[in-house]
């Protein structure tokens, strides 16, 4: 794992700097909609904890001191101490990292925003030009005002039927 | 196929009645815009000119002429007017044929005939058997539904290919 390069951004760092804008506005939008889901305090109360038996607290007890002890011992010490030394360059690496990616998302954030809104807009663009889109709401539109003439047409005509079945048990009495 | 499975059904009282309504209100509202013109001409030419004009004995006038060349100009040409459109239905000649011109002026001459006994002449169509009011009687024509003739439903009279005795 090295260190996070800076400088003049290229393709790949304008690509993580917008990935990163649009997980964190993804997020937004998803934590927004799980608090405006979510439900109330205390609807979902966890189980109460189950009573441990003493004898086996006292047994867990014991363990612990003997780990203890034997912790510190030296074969012992000498690999918690290296063991220490590596953990805390993997911390210093990742929180090279941690700084990096928070400013690369600090920057992606508006980069993400004005993006996505372009994308959007050119997306609709595209398909308010296209031909066959228009073909497709058109017929549909013509296809609805058709259904609704149909109905009306087929409901004065059992109308017109229905008058005239009603005229003739008239003049049968 | 038969003529009398080819004819179309005879359109019904309700949907001539609600399609006459619905041309009633076109005409009504064709004439109210006619007369606002007029009326915006008016007070246009009437400083120039100093003439008045009177515009209810003009529409007086053009009335009846637009009444009739509404109704005798879309049946002759599209079979029916916009009432009748949106109920489907169409005025025909008795051999299933196109209205004639003549026929189209003598049908709406035929509408006063209908309507001076009280409107007896388009009551008729509801005793009549093959649904024809008096002044379909008088032009030789028939009102039919336009569309899918052979799903709607109709009387159990089916109209001969040459028309109805009488007619």
């Amino acid at each position: 794992m090295s260190k996070p390069s800076s400088g003049e951004p290229g393709d790949a760092r304008l690509l993580l700097r917008f990935a990163l804008g649009s997980a964190y506005l993804a997020r937004r939008q998803l934590f927004g909609a799980l608090r405006a889901h979510a439900p109330a305090a205390g609807a979902d109360q966890p189980p109460a904890p189950s009573v441990e038996a003493p004898r086996l607290r006292a047994t867990v007890r014991a363990a612990r001191r003997s780990l203890a002890w034997l912790g510190q011992t030296w074969p012992f010490t000498v690999a918690a101490r290296a063991a220490a030394e590596r953990r805390a360059a993997v911390g210093r690496r990742v929180g090279d990292w941690r700084a990096f990616l928070g400013a690369e998302e600090e920057v992606g954030v508006p980069l993400a925003r004005a993006t996505l809104g372009h994308l959007v807009d050119e997306a609709i663009g595209t398909l308010g030009d296209s031909s066959s889109l228009h073909g497709v709401i058109e017929e549909q539109s013509a296809n609805l005002g058709q259904d609704a003439l149909d109905r009306l047409r087929t409901t004065t005509a059992t109308a017109d039927a229905r008058l005239d079945a009603l005229l003739r048990r008239l003049r049968r009495r | 196929m038969d003529a009398a499975a080819r004819t179309p059904a005879a359109a019904g009282f309700v949907s001539r009645l609600l399609a006459f309504g619905v041309d009633v209100v076109v005409l009504t509202t064709v004439i109210a815009a006619t007369r606002w013109f007029l009326g915006v001409a008016e007070a246009m030419l009437r400083p120039r000119t100093g003439v008045g004009l009177d515009l209810d004995a003009l529409l007086l006038a053009i009335l009846p002429i637009v009444i009739v060349l509404y109704f005798a100009a879309a049946w002759t040409l599209a079979g029916q007017t916009i009432g009748k459109w949106l109920f489907g239905v169409r005025v025909v000649a008795d051999d299933g044929g196109p209205v004639s011109l003549g026929a189209a002026l003598l049908r709406v001459l035929g509408y006063l005939l209908s309507a001076l006994p009280l409107y007896a002449g388009f009551l008729w169509i509801v005793v009549d058997p093959g649904r024809r009011a008096w002044h379909d009687r008088l032009a030789r024509t028939r009102v039919v539904y336009a569309t899918g003739g052979t799903t709607r439903p109709s009387r159990d009279v089916a109209l001969p290919a040459g028309g109805p005795a009488g007619a």
